[in-house]
């Protein structure tokens, strides 16, 4: 099956400009990959251990997200 | 968006990406044998593993291990010796005809840290893993191959950025991580592209970014050459010079009491370029993964074995410093540069993907894939490129 709603959704076209809930709806998942990325790399420079496990664990999440989309039915 | 501020960053994003992709998948293709270098060396019989022996064996004196490894190599004198954080019982001496001899001319002799018996004479100027080194850093060409592939990172930085910005107009009316099966090949690529770009986006522009700070390494290391050695040794000139350089275990001494908490990463033998002609230069790195990378240069005199002066590096040596881990993986065990290869195999899928989308879309017209009715989704969510978008902007504005 398709992601649900990825035929989209059709807006009126006085809708195209309409504050910050659209840029939220396409950037919160992109921000949120972005940022934790930027915290996986940055940890691991500040210590071991604890903080070599918090950057695995972070900078997974990129990759385990393309994995989720791209083989979703 | 205006549809023509649109079509401006979609040239952008189309031509920034053209001229770099075949030198980033070649980057992405050779970067990931150096990510495991260690290992593969180790499996094609590259290098010799010190003896094990009992934790706490006495590290021998750093004059007689020089001395083994000159006189492993009649002739020659010591430019530099290397300690390798992951090699801690061995010592890597580099070794040329005479100290101001270019880096081509180094040989390399590695010697028992605990026994001062040479272990081995590595080539280090041949196989797998140097040819991948050469395609990745120089193609070589040396300092303008490497200026060459840091101007190819910046169009690849270039790139991203064009992306992020045509990002938004595309995903207005889709879900984020759509993939469109139901559709053309070409549109489901297309999702792919925008879908895994999206999500490594910061992971590639940061080491876009600290490789193409990478490629300025030779200028940097000029420039502190030429500011900040210079200012150091200036007391020094114009005096007569050195006879023989003195010990080479009482200069890192000296340089470690001056420094507790630190350890040597390298020493410049005197007369070499990363040293005066009156100094061992001792490089010391600190204890953690960031301070380890951040060298602090400690001149002590050759003669004396006395502290001349030390300083830690100025905001461009920093930066090389930094750069270096960022771009390279390899400060956070196995498990990081796993996560490395994949993501840098998740670059090359946008590389290649977005290689297929122009030449897709070049091959059929955009106006070939449009229609849809009321209810469908709008003709830019099903068309391959931002000029398509671009398009239905137009039409509305």
């Amino acid at each position: 099956m398709t992601a649900p709603g990825a035929a989209g959704r059709p807006r009126r076209a006085g809708q195209r400009h309409g504050g910050g809930g659209e840029a939220r709806r396409v950037w919160l998942a992109p921000a949120t990959l972005a940022l934790l990325s930027l915290v996986g790399l940055v940890s691991a420079l500040l210590g071991d251990e604890v903080w070599d496990v918090l950057s695995w664990g972070a900078l997974s999440v990129p990759l385990a997200t393309i994995t989720w989309y791209a083989l979703k039915r | 968006m205006r549809a023509r501020t649109i079509r401006v960053w979609s040239r952008i994003h189309t031509w920034t990406s053209l001229v770099c992709t075949v030198f980033l998948l070649l980057l992405c293709l050779t970067g990931l044998p150096l990510l495991f270098h260690h290992e593969i060396n180790h499996l094609l019989g590259h290098g010799v593993e010190p003896p094990a022996m009992p934790a706490g064996t006495p590290r021998a004196d750093l004059d007689r291990m020089a001395a083994a490894a000159a006189a492993r190599r009649p002739g020659e004198v010591v430019q530099y010796v290397i300690w390798d954080p992951e090699e801690p019982d061995s010592l890597y001496f580099s070794m040329a005809p005479t100290v101001a001899s270019p880096p081509t001319e180094i040989r390399g002799v590695v010697v028992d840290a605990r026994t001062a018996l040479v272990l081995d004479e590595p080539r280090d100027q041949e196989g797998f893993v140097w040819l991948m080194l050469r395609l990745h850093t120089d193609l070589f060409a040396g300092l303008p191959g490497k200026l060459f592939m840091g101007a190819m990172g910046l169009l690849f930085v270039l790139a991203i950025v064009s992306g992020v910005v045509l990002y938004a107009p595309f995903m207005r009316r889709l879900d984020f991580g759509t993939v469109r099966r139901d559709r053309s090949r070409r549109v489901r690529w297309l999702d792919l592209h925008n879908l895994i770009g999206v999500a490594t986006l910061c992971w590639a522009l940061v080491v876009g970014a600290t490789g193409v700070i990478n490629t300025w390494a030779d200028l940097i290391i000029r420039l502190w050459q030429r500011d900040e050695l210079a200012e150091m040794v200036a007391p020094y000139r114009g005096l007569p010079p050195l006879e023989r350089p003195g010990s080479l275990e009482r200069a890192v001494a000296a340089a470690q009491a001056a420094a507790p908490g630190m350890k040597p990463a390298f020493v410049a033998f005197p007369g070499t370029a990363f040293s005066s002609g009156h100094h061992h230069a001792v490089f010391l790195r600190g204890a953690t993964p960031l301070t380890s990378r951040l060298l602090t240069p400690a001149l002590v005199d050759a003669q004396t074995g006395r502290l001349t002066e030390m300083r830690s590096l100025p905001w461009y040596g920093v930066m090389l410093f930094v750069s270096q881990p960022l771009h390279f993986g390899d400060y956070g065990g196995t498990p990081l540069r796993v996560i490395w290869a994949l993501l840098d195999v998740a670059t090359i899928v946008v590389l290649g993907s977005g290689l297929y989308l122009w030449v897709a879309r070049r091959r059929r017209p955009m106006g070939m894939a449009g229609g849809g009715g009321q209810g469908e989704p709008p003709r830019g969510a099903r068309q391959p490129e931002a000029g398509a978008v671009e398009d239905r902007e137009a039409g509305r504005v």
